[in-house]
């Protein structure tokens, strides 16, 4: 068995009266230590599989075992506890909290993971360290450029020693050369072994990854159906522009 | 997560909208500060009430007093004879005695005839009481000169009669005389006995001034107190018939309660034997009640503007969850539990709670003592004026309880405010949180 296995996912999301369709019979496989690149336009769905993926939110039908473990029928409360144990999450517009500096930024998810305050401190000034920004410690996001804050939100999803890094656009809020500076931060974690499934639709992602997923909606498709679909998709949101 | 992390959370929490937090903050500044002025005021007022009982030892003492029938009260007036008196009778007095928390028992006999009390060629008007005591201390005078003890021929003289010696012969418009230093001097106390045939005869007795008592505003003051055997036989001197206690009892009796407590429930168990008993305790209670209630009443008042800071930091903490979806959602993405979320929100709403209450108190403190200053010049005035009576020394006092009272209840405040938002954060989709940028 793989360490993420996802079958027969679908998930419904209500819409008022309309019910909208984000996921159909998904059924995934990603091995420990791979470096996993789901594309798909917007609306394709590939964030509700991370979330899935995350813990964030439960499907309505189907099954997620990561590490062993079943996602589908765990309570709240295991889920958060899932979440602090085995989840760093990336998100495209950073998230970080705007009064705390960059180190306490790093140390926050360490708060809820009773880790002795010494402790903490020192290992979010080795992950910082690690991204490159051992002299930013102590400046707020605010003064600290796009890529910096990515890069401590990065440091941030380490914190607590996750299996996973889930990453939703990581580089969709910033210009290419920094948003490479991101990817290249993200493939020496998974060098080093970290486990790492990253959504986009930038398809210059994909050198980088041992396993593509092409989804359009909410269904996983080969690589030849996409290509020859997102050229119809492309045109018609360049249309809806 | 514990409750330092918790703490320091908040901390960066509050620390990023402080505009916000300060104009929330204030309104539960105003609230607490109103309280706690309200309830000080009313403190203030009731330790200006009760402030002229004096001191603690003053609290203690249960007067008693021979107690007059229902039968009598009804028939109007009466004699010492009449069945329907209780006299303080010495078995009575040993009842009193093993009541529960009684210290001492002091008896008390009036002189009761006409008497003056002279000094060289000035008079002063006093009552000459003898005690059963030699050593006055139980009743814990405070004097200004000389020693507690009465003995053969030595009286203890109180505050004002020391100091109200006047010339009985003096023309009109002559001024008062310059008091005499009457300690350890000689004073004479002439009796007189008036006989069956109109004819009077005077005694004239020689009391050396053993001690001289501060003014209190008390009975004492107009008192001079000697052995009470010397009283019963100017007494029986004076009416020309022996005293039997058992039947006529003593004229007064001073209780001392070991604790102040205990002086009320003594002075009714007194009043049950039939006797008149009376401690200054008892109108104190009565005061404090009397205050206990305007200190809730306006304490009320002040917490009507607590209650529209809370409404405040409600409204403020909604809107707060609604701008922080997106963190919301962050925070529950990184491991947070439910609970964890509500404890931040919640904590949030305390912590304006808090600030506001801390704020409150020292605004309302700071009020209070410029109330006092106010006041101050104000008697200060009107004693220049002329108007009687000391001016009490503070009209709002702000007793430690009230503080910590006002802080914990702001707190709280907060904390019920936060509550409902903080659920509504709590139960708010992770998912649906994040996608809302």
């Amino acid at each position: 068995m793989s360490f993420i296995e996802a079958r027969n996912l679908r998930k419904v999301f209500k819409m008022g009266h309309q019910e909208v369709v984000a996921l159909d019979d998904v059924n995934i496989s990603i091995e420990r230590s791979s470096f996993t690149v789901v594309m798909g336009p917007s609306g394709s769905g590939k964030s509700t599989l991370l979330y899935l993926l995350g813990g964030l939110d439960k499907p309505t039908s189907g099954s997620i075992v990561i590490e062993g473990t079943a996602l589908e029928n765990m309570e709240s409360h295991e889920l958060a506890q899932f979440r602090k144990k085995k989840v760093g999450f990336v998100f495209q517009a950073f998230h970080l909290i705007p009064s705390m500096p960059a180190i306490e930024n790093v140390i926050f998810p360490m708060r809820f993971n009773n880790i002795p305050s010494q402790k903490r401190r020192e290992r979010a000034q080795a992950l910082l360290q690690q991204v490159g920004l051992s002299d930013r410690l102590h400046h707020l996001p605010t003064e600290l450029s796009g890529g910096q804050q990515q890069r401590v939100a990065i440091a941030r999803a380490l914190a607590n020693e996750p299996s996973i890094i889930l990453a939703d656009e990581p580089t969709g809020n910033l210009d290419r050369k920094i948003g490479a500076e991101i990817i290249h931060y993200l493939h020496k974690l998974n060098q080093e072994g970290h486990t790492i499934v990253l959504v986009t639709h930038d398809p210059t992602l994909l050198p980088l990854a041992t396993q593509v997923i092409y989804m359009l909606d909410g269904r996983t498709v080969a690589e030849d159906d996409y290509l020859s679909n997102i050229s119809l998709v492309k045109a018609e949101e360049q249309e809806k522009a | 997560m514990s409750v330092l992390d918790l703490l320091s959370v908040i901390f960066y929490n509050l620390k990023r909208r402080k505009d916000r937090v300060l104009l929330t903050g204030l309104g539960v500044v105003i609230g607490s500060a109103s309280v706690v002025l309200m309830v000080s005021l009313s403190s203030g007022l009731q330790r200006g009430a009760t402030s002229q009982f004096g001191r603690m030892s003053d609290l203690k003492r249960v007067e008693v007093y021979p107690g007059m029938g229902q039968m009598m009260m009804m028939g109007g007036g009466g004699g010492e004879n009449q069945p329907q008196m209780t006299t303080i009778t010495p078995s009575l007095i040993s009842k009193i005695k093993q009541i529960e928390g009684v210290d001492e028992v002091i008896l008390q006999e009036n002189l009761k005839t006409s008497y003056t009390i002279e000094f060289g060629r000035l008079t002063t008007y006093a009552s000459v009481v003898g005690v059963n005591i030699q050593d006055l201390s139980p009743l814990d005078f405070i004097f200004a000169e000389g020693k507690p003890k009465i003995g053969p021929g030595v009286a203890i003289i109180g505050g004002w009669a020391a100091k109200n010696f006047i010339n009985p012969n003096a023309k009109m418009g002559q001024q008062d005389p310059q008091q005499p230093q009457l300690l350890d001097k000689l004073v004479r106390l002439i009796i007189t006995k008036s006989g069956s045939d109109g004819k009077e005869t005077r005694k004239v007795v020689y009391l050396r001034i053993g001690g001289i008592l501060k003014e209190a505003r008390s009975s004492q003051d107009n008192n001079i107190y000697v052995r009470i055997e010397d009283v019963t036989s100017w007494n029986e001197w004076a009416s020309g018939k022996r005293i039997n206690r058992n039947k006529d009892g003593y004229d007064s009796l001073v209780v001392i309660a070991k604790e102040v407590k205990q002086s009320t429930a003594i002075a009714e168990e007194i009043n049950q034997m039939g006797l008149m008993a009376y401690t200054p305790q008892m109108v104190v209670q009565g005061i404090n009640s009397f205050f206990t209630v305007l200190q809730i009443f306006f304490g009320a008042i002040g917490a009507i503007s607590l209650l529209v800071a809370a409404i405040g930091i409600a409204n403020t903490m909604t809107m707060s969850v609604l701008e922080r979806t997106a963190e919301i959602g962050l925070i529950k993405a990184i491991g947070a539990s439910d609970e964890d979320v509500l404890r931040i929100f919640i904590g949030e709403a305390s912590g304006i709670g808090f600030l506001g209450g801390v704020g409150g108190i020292l605004v309302g403190w700071l009020g209070g003592q410029l109330l006092n200053m106010v006041a101050l010049v104000y008697f200060a005035k009107q004693a220049l004026k002329g108007a009687g009576g000391a001016p009490p020394e503070t009209i709002v006092y702000t007793p430690l309880w009230l503080i910590l009272a006002a802080g914990i209840l702001s707190t709280l405040v907060g904390m019920i405010s936060g509550y409902f938002p903080a659920r509504r954060a709590m139960q708010m989709a992770p998912v649906a949180a994040l996608k809302h940028e």
